[in-house]
């Protein structure tokens, strides 16, 4: 019994120290991506409440990171089928002004980083991703091939081509 | 490009808001602190029944496939194809098994034997008639006339004129069957008895010329032939005997064969006393 308790609690300090380490890295790479810090946000509850559900059935997460990501990607994926989330709902009720962040969000109107992402606009939602966890979190390709299940050599490739592609897109507006 | 691209690290700047890490916070102590609602676990007895049903379901669909292109397949089959013993065991005798009527059994058969026959003539135009080939199908036609001898002495009880539009409707079929044979080059029975001892045991159609495949073709249909008229004068002797001994069994009356006969009784005339 006394084992079950400290295997709970075990579980939680772990669980309570993902958060407080990767929960500003799951909310860039999801707010990178639905440029909403309201629905960034929401997400990235939803990437929690997830990763708790299976590490609560007694399981457990051998690269805590790569999990979370490959969480957020699952969770991002639901948001996109559904056009709006109740909790979202809840949080704007409850007081919460998504518009009174202003002042960071400075950083993602700057002309580069703006030309970028109309560049990225067009790219699938995995290229994106990719493009945003090796030049945003500057990841190495070893970390991201994790990520995505790959080998290093084709994610090397994989990026390579998704930066030629931009290339060619970039060029062909100037 | 990678420069530009490089600039995205300027992203990093952004966090969360420290209202914002404390909704995630408040929400995930929420979460480890408030139990999970237990979802049900499916019992054993009912994830087996689950996949048992779902392993059924597809070996029948994989079986009804396999077996529906195969039957299809088989129904073109000549003797001496792969697929030739399933065509007369399986597909036949499935459509057999549905039929319920002796006149519909009977009309079965007789239909089975026209199919051989068939099939015998299209091997022999085709020049691909072997001994072996010709055998099998002699084979299933004297089974077939078997079971249509069985099936005919039982029809034959019930409606002798069926059995015996159906013999005489197979009896012009074979005859029709035998003279195009014929007309293609086929010989005598006689000559065609000793054409075939000529017969190889090779089964190679190059072994066998034009006009011994015909000849083979001849004898199938003779040997039908046979059969079926001799069925045919079964059924004729049976409803003979049937009808002589409806004969016999009628009493005749006395007044009534002397009537036929013509002659009348002389009257009889009241006796009256003599002498009065």
């Amino acid at each position: 019994m006394q084992d079950a308790d400290s295997s709970q609690r075990k579980t939680e300090e772990d669980f309570f120290d993902m958060v407080k380490a990767f929960e500003d890295a799951i909310f860039r790479f999801l707010y990178f991506r639905v440029q909403d810090r309201a629905v960034a946000l929401d997400i990235t509850q939803d990437t929690f409440t997830k990763t708790w559900i299976y590490l609560s059935k007694g399981k457990t997460v051998d690269h805590p990171e790569a999990f979370l990501y490959r969480t957020a990607k699952n969770a991002l994926i639901d948001y996109y089928k559904k056009s709006k989330s109740s909790s979202l709902d809840y949080l704007m009720d409850a007081g919460f002004d998504p518009g009174t962040h202003a002042v960071t969000d400075e950083v993602l109107r700057q002309d580069d980083i703006q030309t970028v992402r109309t560049l990225l606009d067009d790219l699938d939602e995995e290229s994106k991703q990719i493009m945003f966890l090796r030049y945003a979190e500057e990841k190495p390709i070893e970390d991201i091939a994790v990520l995505y299940g790959k080998s290093i050599n084709a994610m090397t490739v994989q990026i390579h081509r998704i930066v030629k592609k931009l290339r060619g897109r970039y060029d062909a507006q100037l | 490009m990678e420069n530009k691209l490089h600039k995205l690290n300027a992203l990093k700047s952004i966090h969360l808001s420290e209202e914002e890490r404390g909704l995630i916070r408040a929400h995930v102590a929420r979460l480890v602190t408030t139990p999970l609602p237990a979802t049900p676990i499916p019992s054993l007895f009912y994830n087996g029944v689950q996949h048992g049903l779902r392993m059924a379901l597809s070996a029948m669909f994989f079986v009804v496939f396999v077996g529906g292109s195969v039957s299809a397949i088989a129904d073109s089959a000549l003797p001496g194809d792969p697929l030739y013993a399933f065509k007369l065991n399986v597909n036949e005798e499935v459509k057999g098994a549905f039929l319920n009527t002796p006149e519909e059994k009977v009309v079965f058969q007789k239909n089975r034997i026209e199919t051989r026959v068939n099939e015998i003539q299209t091997l022999a135009a085709s020049k691909t008639l072997t001994k072996a080939k010709q055998e099998r199908a002699q084979a299933a036609i004297n089974v077939h006339v078997q079971e249509l001898s069985k099936e005919l002495t039982t029809l034959s009880d019930e409606e002798p004129n069926t059995a015996l539009t159906v013999t005489a409707s197979l009896e012009e079929s074979l005859k029709a069957t035998r003279g195009s044979l014929e007309a293609a080059g086929g010989t005598s029975p006689s000559a065609n008895t000793m054409m075939m001892a000529k017969f190889s045991d090779e089964n190679t159609p190059a072994a066998t010329p034009a006009s011994e495949s015909l000849n083979a073709a001849l004898k199938t249909v003779n040997d039908a032939l046979d059969q079926v008229s001799k069925e045919e004068v079964k059924i004729l002797t049976k409803e003979i005997n049937n009808i002589s001994e409806e004969i016999k069994d009628v009493e005749v009356p006395n007044d009534a064969s002397n009537e036929t006969l013509g002659t009348t009784p002389p009257p009889t005339e009241p006796l009256t006393p003599t002498g009065q």
